[in-house]
């Protein structure tokens, strides 16, 4: 059976990172104990999109003129804004708590969509080979030469900007990758005896795919799935800072850092404080990524 | 005569290689009755394994096979029917194990549920009910504590263990065929003995037609009626086990015979193998395909193929000299003691 070359590139983490010296640092650090750090880090982060009521400590809406542009670690009538406050005055920490809930949403939305595709035509692709395999992998190569950023700001300026928009448009950013990744297990897999066991025993071919291939793939996709949640999560905050994403009233970290950019000479924080925590995130996401695949590698 | 379970006429199997069209079988013709077990012989490369995989056309990964001739099962033309019959009989009418029962096995999903699976395909069971079943299919074929163990991955059970397990899911829906290919080859020999010994119970209790396609002689003595003897593609010789071991007429299987080692033998004795090498498959043969290393060919044995003489009612030999030769070896003999 011949294999393609290009299919022994296995490894995702492989495919989008370049840089070879960051890329060992981070799989030393998440092989390491201090990944547990960044698991908890991203347990906070869910928390606080879970239940952002509790965690705010003021009302994320409510102006408050006299003390706008405060910087962190300042007070004001109300008490102290760790964070400080944007332009109108609204407390940044309540708001950046206020974010996380839709940052979060769109994310893992947009990259369940994604993976969904990528997955069932990527085993498609895999499995039927020919035909199919050259049509799914040529449509995602496409996909991947053009530049996507440019056709969603595109989509979304056409279609008005709205969550749901962003949902539908952010997984084609990922399904190619799924894809790619799902296709080279599967062209493995579908060699295996069990699979030709599984047919001798009378398995239809949705059976042999979805009872034999998929349970065998998800190791792979689990590992793949957390780290693009990171991916589209800095596409959307992209496409909220160039105003085709997200629009106020919600709140996603992306927005505000776009909010917080005309103001950037005069405060800092605005843009900063959210920017470290999209950053930290999008990291710890990786992280416990490149923690997961080690783990399965080491399980198989 | 009974019309036979399952019936092969002039099966031709070829893959379209790179290297050209590779004839995988070229004619091969046999049947088996109900009950009955049939060995299919032959060296690695000889068709065996591709002739038992195209009774249920397991051909899934190769777009490029060309198969012609006649399977008939229970009436039914195998190779003709539909994809969606033809999973109906997978499993249900003709069960298949593997050679290699570390590779048979989806590793990540449990053993009673790979059991279970076939189950639900072929009756209908519900769950807790084929998983009732699953339990005592594994229990049946010999796996200690079959409750517990059948929550278990393939990881945890070992390379005799996974066979019996194989065997489960063959059974699994009482076929009426069973296709072994290779079962014990990947085994130590004393769990290929037990799982010989399993098939063979299991044969006779359930009534199951048997397929043993090995290269072990000692394996078809143990387990078969009837031999196939195979080479290069093509049938060469066909008889019961008793034809086989005492008056063998092909020269090829009389040279896989001294082959065997003998404890009778004395000590210090050599086995000869046969000289040369198999021809390639992607050749035109035009003469009998055992010629080239054949010690008794004569010009005919090169130009043309020689027919399957019929010797007795269950012997055929596929070769020119067959009439002669059985003739010789009418009397009681060893093909292996008389001297070439």
């Amino acid at each position: 059976m011949p294999v393609n070359v290009v299919d022994t590139d296995r490894s995702a983490s492989r495919l989008r990172a370049p840089l070879t010296a960051v890329n060992r640092r981070l799989s030393t650090i998440a092989a390491g104990r201090a990944w547990w750090g960044f698991a908890a880090f991203l347990a906070l982060m869910a928390a606080w999109a879970i239940a952002p009521d509790f965690f705010a400590p003021y009302d994320a809406e409510r102006l408050d003129p006299r003390n706008r542009l405060l910087g962190p670690f300042s007070d004001s009538t109300l008490g102290s804004h760790w964070a400080g406050t944007d332009s109108l005055g609204i407390d940044l920490f309540s708001q950046m708590v206020q974010g996380a809930r839709l940052t979060f949403y769109i994310a893992i939305v947009a990259t369940l969509l994604g993976t969904g595709i990528g997955v069932t035509l990527g085993m498609l692709a895999g499995y039927f080979g020919g035909f199919w395999d050259r049509l799914i992998m040529r449509l995602g190569e496409a996909q991947t030469a053009m530049p996507m950023f440019l056709v969603a700001i595109l989509l979304l300026s056409l279609l008005g900007p709205s969550v749901t928009i962003l949902i539908i448009v952010l997984p084609t950013l990922v399904w190619p990758i799924f894809a790619r990744v799902v296709r080279a297990e599967t062209l493995q897999i579908k060699q295996a005896t069990y699979i030709e066991a599984a047919v001798a025993t009378g398995c239809s071919t949705p059976a042999v795919l979805g009872r034999h291939v998929l349970p065998n793939v998800v190791p792979r996709i689990l590992v793949l799935f957390v780290v693009e949640i990171g991916h589209v999560m800095l596409a959307e905050a992209g496409l909220s800072f160039l105003g085709v994403g997200v629009q106020p009233p919600d709140i996603t970290w992306g927005l505000l850092i776009a909010d917080g950019r005309p103001l950037l000479t005069v405060a800092w924080w605005l843009t900063i404080l959210p920017g470290v925590l999209l950053s930290i995130t999008v990291l710890s996401l990786n992280i416990l990524s490149r923690r997961f695949e080690q783990y399965a590698g080491a399980a198989a | 005569m009974s019309t036979p379970l399952l019936e092969v006429r002039d099966l031709c199997v070829s893959f379209a290689t790179r290297d050209g069209v590779v004839r995988a079988v070229d004619g091969l013709s046999f049947s088996v009755d109900a009950g009955e077990a049939l060995g299919i012989v032959g060296e690695s490369g000889s068709g065996k394994t591709v002739s038992s995989l195209s009774i249920l056309r397991l051909f899934g990964l190769f777009d490029d096979v060309t198969l012609s001739g006649e399977i008939l099962f229970e009436g039914r033309d195998l190779l003709r029917i539909s994809e969606a019959e033809l999973s109906r009989i997978r499993g249900g009418k003709i069960g298949m194990v593997f050679q290699d029962p570390l590779t048979s096995l989806n590793p990540v999903m449990p053993v009673g549920e790979q059991v279970a699976e076939s189950i639900r395909f072929h009756t209908g069971a519900t769950r807790p009910q084929a998983r009732k079943r699953a339990i005592e299919l594994l229990d049946r074929v010999g796996i200690p504590d079959a409750a517990k163990r059948c929550d278990e991955l393939p990881h945890s059970f070992s390379g005799g263990m996974r066979q019996r397990v194989m065997v489960a899911i063959a059974i699994a829906c009482e076929p009426k065929l069973l296709i072994a290919d290779e079962p014990s080859t990947a085994l130590d020999v004393t769990v290929q003995a037990q799982i010989l010994l399993l098939l063979d119970e299991l044969r006779r209790e359930l009534g199951i037609a048997l397929i043993m396609i090995t290269h072990d002689f000692g394996v078809v003595a143990a387990t078969v009626d009837r031999v196939l003897v195979m080479y290069a593609a093509q049938p060469m010789e066909y008889c019961t086990i008793e034809h086989l071991f005492d008056r063998a007429n092909h020269p090829y299987t009389e040279g896989l015979l001294r082959l065997v080692p003998r404890l009778d033998h004395r000590m210090g004795g050599r086995l000869r193998p046969i000289e040369g090498q198999p021809p390639a498959l992607t050749e035109e043969i035009s003469g009998c395909p055992f010629a080239p290393r054949c010690g008794l060919a004569e010009e005919r044995c090169h130009n043309d193929r020689p027919p399957l003489v019929r010797l007795g009612p269950h012997h055929e030999s596929a070769c020119w000299l067959a009439t002669e030769r059985a003739a010789r070896l009418t009397t009681p003999g060893r093909p292996w003691e008389t001297p070439s």
